[in-house]
């Protein structure tokens, strides 16, 4: 197992390096360069040129790559060309925010999921079980932006209740502005959460598992506890961590409605205003993320079903 | 229990959620301390020389000064930084008297060097407003309060020019070495606010300048610049107390924050004009007929109903309406579609045909002008197809001439007509606003119109202009629009220049 | 197949024998109506509403519903009924379409890397993680940036991240499923490695795959919404949902019909799917025990 562990590690320093490459170029290829976009429509071609020059843009796009490499090696991350500021110095904020927005939604996912999945297994087929699917189905299939608008008149409009964006400041803060955006975020999430879990939580209803439970003298919610939800997680686990990255990009739309400052709406504004360094830097940093959530998931499933062997 | 238990971990959390938002600070008798301004876009560099997107002009606005400033109406100018200024006999030599008690925020006193410095500097620089000092030959601190400034030769948008915002006033002493990242992340001004925190893509926040000679000015001490890009997002944080003001409410949404009684909406009168750019290098546009029977063919009645809401004005010039020698007599383009049917046929252009038009995409404005014109268009046989496209890409397509039309838009920065003439005709500026349209003609009177310091003479060159730039259309022009503004109605004291900036010194909002 | 093999205890025990009914779940049927009545709504819009959806009227711009316009008007006067209607054509067309390639491709693929293990799974799932490694939204929006909005550029983009999702799903499952008794049994007999993975393994790893088949449509369609709302999905004046959420978002309390009806739109097509694909997947659960 710690073999396997190193082994996926050592095996993400050349998928990094793949990641960065395959944005680079992709970045490079896009037409339209930051200097023009920055200079906006005054713009002359001389200024273009010129600041071009200055951000090193005009020089072979393998040296570009390099640099940034080189830079990357000595933990420099690199200079926002449209914030004219390290991005270093804009990540931690960020990051945090993000962060902040993707637990608390996905906390009310699971606060959502869980008891109506085991209703609708439970009750399975009968009208519980349809009502809650239809329930849940409803925001699944709308986008969240317009979800995330209705939000924002009921409670922001017309009741006053809660803030229609930003972050605050102070814990108590941003529970109140992230609340409904998390909340929009958690919808969709939830609903497949619970479809799946479901799922899972039927398939194994009708398994020997609880036959043999059930024979070993265990009762009622024990049963189901211990044993149900245990092997039903084996799908959840894998969904969780593609649905975490997925998260950060479901994050994006959201991020922009409720002008929340994170790593979504700002990862969007930098490939929109070809901030390369910025693009390039945030990639990086999800790859990694995601390699571990990946990581971590495959070495989890063991845990809950002792049947299933890694490497 | 523990059913009580979770409960009561709910409840906190709930009580958290839900809790009482937080309360704006007071300040004297009666008055907020803090005003919170919505905007739609981001400021992202408040280097006065370096750039030109409106959020950033607009925000250092409050934190620089220049000479002179345009005043309200916009037809001439107030002192800023000088308190009077002459020009010698020959036109060639400016003298600026500047005001001995201008202090920058950071205690050193504003004098003629740091104006030398400053301005040299935005001449030097090889960016978007070069062309405002390209007259002047040198500046001298001729003693500590007095500048003087020589020009090549005597012209006439001079005072407008200096008035730019990029020719703002900063200090020599601290910007004499520092790099344009430094400039841009921390400015010092002698303007009434000052930069205290700057959260990039998210908020901007001023501070009264302790040292600002204005007494009892800013009248509010705080000014928070809050970035909220979701139109509706942004007018919902204004309906909800949470923002005193915001910027650019849609067109759409006007008529219902009218009728919101704790609302008022603004509609300041702009040096904006929407046009339309033509590629005119590339058949089949290269043909004058075919561009005016486009030009008959735009319902700008029709654009105006739709995109402003009856809020603006179809377009007669290039100039827009507040432009000194803006001709008001000029026989412009109407909508006229057999008019146009007939210049189609005189062009020998085949129809039916393809255009396609580039917009910027997210612009709704733009998209609902795009879409209006292709139903528009269809009338006369010409098929548009919209290409919405994100700005960097678009520049590029712009500045390459690898488009056939684009719908754009464009703000007089100054209350001159010389800037948007120069860049729309002069070839070897942004090749004519990126149409690639030449008309010597056009350019000879460019440059006597820069020359002629004649007031009246000047407006016949300007108004000739404008005559020979409809007859040629190399792009079609829509309409204007004001800018539009929504303050809660505890607000008082807002002012936005007709080239832009806002001005917050007198702003005060009452509990 | 020997006696000793059909004797084996079967997944499913007592409780499968009971559920060996195989009747429809009444999920399927409503849903297959649903999808029906879309269908037809799409194919019969030409027929049923000749009004051409683009057609502009200035003098109705944002009216209410009523007779004449069952559905109300948007802001350039056109009928938001015909819209929606014609608007289900592009809508499925991409829905469908765009989901095809990853189905297929990510579900034999993540069959493959599940069954063969070894490098052949370690070199399929780094190229998995690679692509997941940025964002689904983020890395569709990069693709089209570089390829141009438009209705083949937006199908190509999503073709080329989504498949990653069906090859997790799939290996998971199948990663279970090969250390079965049955699977052992079929190597014994000497089937070969792709009949097994094809024929056997896969119809019953192929549940969650086809339990989030539904979802993923839905999920085409809103990321098509998205890069509308950012301008950069299916051209305007296209009556596609997402762009006409897009557009009429900003008349969301003045004239919410604009951007409330596409909206149902989409919940309705999107439940078709959901209540479909959750049938399919019962009955691929009874049928693979």
């Amino acid at each position: 197992m710690l073999r396997y562990a190193m082994g996926r590690i050592g095996q993400m320093v050349p998928i990094a390096l793949c990641v960065t490459v395959l944005i680079f170029l992709l970045i490079k290829l896009v037409p339209g360069d930051p200097a023009s976009a920055i200079l906006g429509d005054h713009a002359t071609e001389a200024s273009v040129r010129a600041l071009r020059h200055q951000w090193g843009l005009d020089r072979p796009i393998w040296q570009q790559y390099a640099l940034y490499m080189r830079n990357l090696a000595t933990g420099n991350l690199g200079q926002s060309l449209r914030y004219q500021t390290p991005v270093s110095s804009m990540l931690p904020r960020r990051i945090g925010v993000t962060f902040f927005l993707i637990i608390y939604s996905l906390v009310l996912s699971v606060l959502i999921a869980v008891p109506m999945a085991l209703v609708a297994a439970l009750c399975r087929n009968r009208w519980p079980d349809y009502a809650i699917r239809a329930f849940l189905a409803l925001p699944l299939a709308s986008p969240p932006f317009w979800i995330g608008i209705l939000l924002l008149i009921v409670f922001s409009l017309k009741l006053r209740l809660l803030p229609a964006e930003g972050y605050g400041d102070g814990f108590g803060d941003h529970l109140q502005h992230l609340f409904l955006p998390a909340l929009t975020l958690s919808y969709a999430f939830a609903s497949v959460l619970s479809r799946n879990l479901r799922s899972s939580l039927i398939d194994v209803l009708t398994t020997t598992y609880v036959d043999f439970a059930r024979a070993k003298g265990l009762r009622g919610r024990a049963v189901l506890f211990g044993h149900v939800l245990r092997a039903a997680m084996l799908p959840i686990v894998t969904l969780v961590g593609v649905r975490l990255s997925y998260a950060i990009g479901g994050s994006v739309v959201i991020e922009t409605v409720f002008a929340v400052p994170g790593l979504g709406s700002w990862m969007v504004d930098s490939i929109l205003s070809r901030d390369y360094a910025v693009v390039q830097t945030l990639t990086l940093m999800f790859a990694l993320g995601t390699m571990l959530i990946n990581l971590t998931t495959d070495l989890i499933y063991p845990l809950f079903d002792p049947r299933v062997r890694v490497g | 229990m523990r059913m009580i238990r979770v409960m009561a971990a709910a409840a906190a959390v709930i009580g958290l959620v839900f809790g009482v938002t937080s309360v704006s600070p007071i300040g004297a008798a009666g008055f907020k301390s803090v005003i919170n301004f919505g905007v739609n876009r981001a400021a992202d560099d408040l280097d006065p020389i370096t750039q030109d997107a409106n959020p950033n002009l607009w925000a250092f606005m409050q934190i620089y000064q220049q000479l002179i400033r345009v005043n309200a109406a916009g037809d001439g100018f107030v002192p800023d930084l000088a308190t009077s200024w002459k020009v010698s006999a020959d036109g060639k030599t400016w003298t600026f008297t500047l005001r001995p008690d201008a202090v920058f925020s950071n205690g050193d006193p504003v004098t003629a060097a740091d104006v030398v410095w400053t301005l040299q500097r935005a001449h030097d620089f090889n960016g978007p407003w070069q062309w405002a000092l390209e007259a002047m030959q040198a500046i001298t601190a001729v003693d500590a309060h007095t500048v003087a400034i020589t020009l090549k030769e005597p012209f006439a948008p001079f005072l407008s020019d200096v008035s730019l915002f990029s020719n703002s006033i900063g200090s020599a002493k601290a910007f004499k070495s520092a790099s344009h990242e430094e400039i841009s992340n921390h400015p010092i001004g002698s303007g009434p606010y000052m930069l205290v925190d700057w959260k990039k893509g998210e908020q901007l926040t001023m501070r009264a300048n302790p040292h600002y000679y204005g007494r009892g000015l800013p009248k509010t001490p705080e000014l928070r610049l809050i970035y909220i890009p979701d139109d509706n997002t942004r007018v919902i944080a204004l309906q909800s107390g949470r923002v005193d003001g915001i910027d650019y409410p849609p067109f759409s949404l006007l008529a219902a924050l009218r009728g919101d009684p704790r609302i008022d909406v603004l509609l300041n009168p702009s040096t904006a004009v929407q046009h339309i750019e033509i590629n005119v290098t590339q058949s089949p546009l290269n043909n004058v007929k075919l561009r005016q029977a486009l030009s008959y063919a735009t319902d700008r009645a029709a654009i105006v109903k739709a995109v402003c809401y009856g809020n603006c004005t179809p377009a007669t010039s290039f100039l827009p309406i507040t432009t000194p020698f803006f001709h008001k007599q000029l026989k412009a383009y109407t909508y006229d579609a057999s008019k146009a049917q007939q210049l189609l046929k005189e062009s020998g252009v085949p129809t039916p045909m393809s255009l396609k038009v580039m917009i910027r995409s997210g612009d709704a404005d733009q998209q609902t002008t795009a879409t209006l014109l292709k139903a528009e268009w269809a009338k006369i046989g010409i098929n548009m197809d919209i290409e919405p496209i994100d700005r960097a890409a678009q520049t590029q397509r712009l500045h390459s001439l690898g488009y056939q039309m684009n719908i754009g838009g464009w703000t007089n920065d100054v209350p001159d007509p010389s800037e948007l003439a120069s860049y729309e005709f002069d070839y070897v500026t942004a090749k004519s606003y990126w149409t690639g349209y030449q008309s010597n003609a056009i350019i000879a009177l460019l440059k006597q119109g820069e020359r002629e310091i004649d007031t009246a003479k000047r407006r016949q060159i300007y108004y000739r202009m404008q005559e020979m730039a409809i007859a040629d259309a190399p792009l079609i022009w829509l309409y204007y629009a004001p800018y539009t503004d929504a303050l809660n109605k505890n607000v008082k004291g807002f002012v936005q220049l007709t080239t832009g900036p806002w001005i917050f010194t007198n702003v005060t909002v009452a509990q | 197949m020997s006696a000793q093999a059909q004797a084996a205890p079967q997944p499913g025990g007592l409780v499968a024998a009971r559920r060996a009914r195989l009747a429809l779940p009444i999920g399927i049927v409503v849903g297959g109506i649903m999808l029906l009545v879309l269908t037809g709504a799409t194919l019969l819009a030409p027929v049923l509403l000749p009004a051409d959806p683009n057609a502009q009227d200035l003098n109705a711009m944002l009216q209410r519903p009523s007779l004449a316009h069952p559905f109300g008007t948007d802001n350039y006067g056109r009928d938001v009924l015909t819209r929606v209607l014609y608007g289900a054509g592009i809508d499925l067309r991409i829905g469908v379409l765009a989901i095809i390639f990853p189905f297929v491709f990510g579900s034999v693929t993540g069959a493959f890397a599940g069954y063969a293990g070894g490098w052949a799974d370690a070199l399929i799932m780094r190229a998995v993680d690679v692509v997941t490694a940025i964002p689904f939204t983020v890395l569709v929006i990069a693709i089209v940036a570089f390829l141009g909005p438009g209705e083949t550029n937006v199908l190509i983009a999503i073709g080329a991240v989504d498949w990653i999702i069906f090859a997790r799903l799939v290996r998971g499952e199948v990663l279970r499923e090969k250390n079965l008794e049955y699977v052992a049994a079929l190597r014994a007999f000497g089937f070969s490695r792709w009949r097994i993975i094809l024929r056997h393994i896969l119809p019953n790893a192929i549940a969650p795959a086809v339990t989030f088949l539904a979802s993923d449509i839905v999920l085409v369609i809103l990321t098509a919404a998205a890069l509308g709302y950012l301008g950069l999905g299916v051209r305007p004046p296209a009556p596609e949902w997402g762009l006409m959420i897009a557009e009429g978002r900003t008349f969301l309390y003045t004239a919410w019909w604009v951007a409330t009806v596409p909206g149902f739109a989409c919940m309705f097509a999107g439940i078709a799917f959901i209540l479909v694909g959750d049938g399919l997947a019962d009955l691929l659960r009874v049928r693979g025990q």
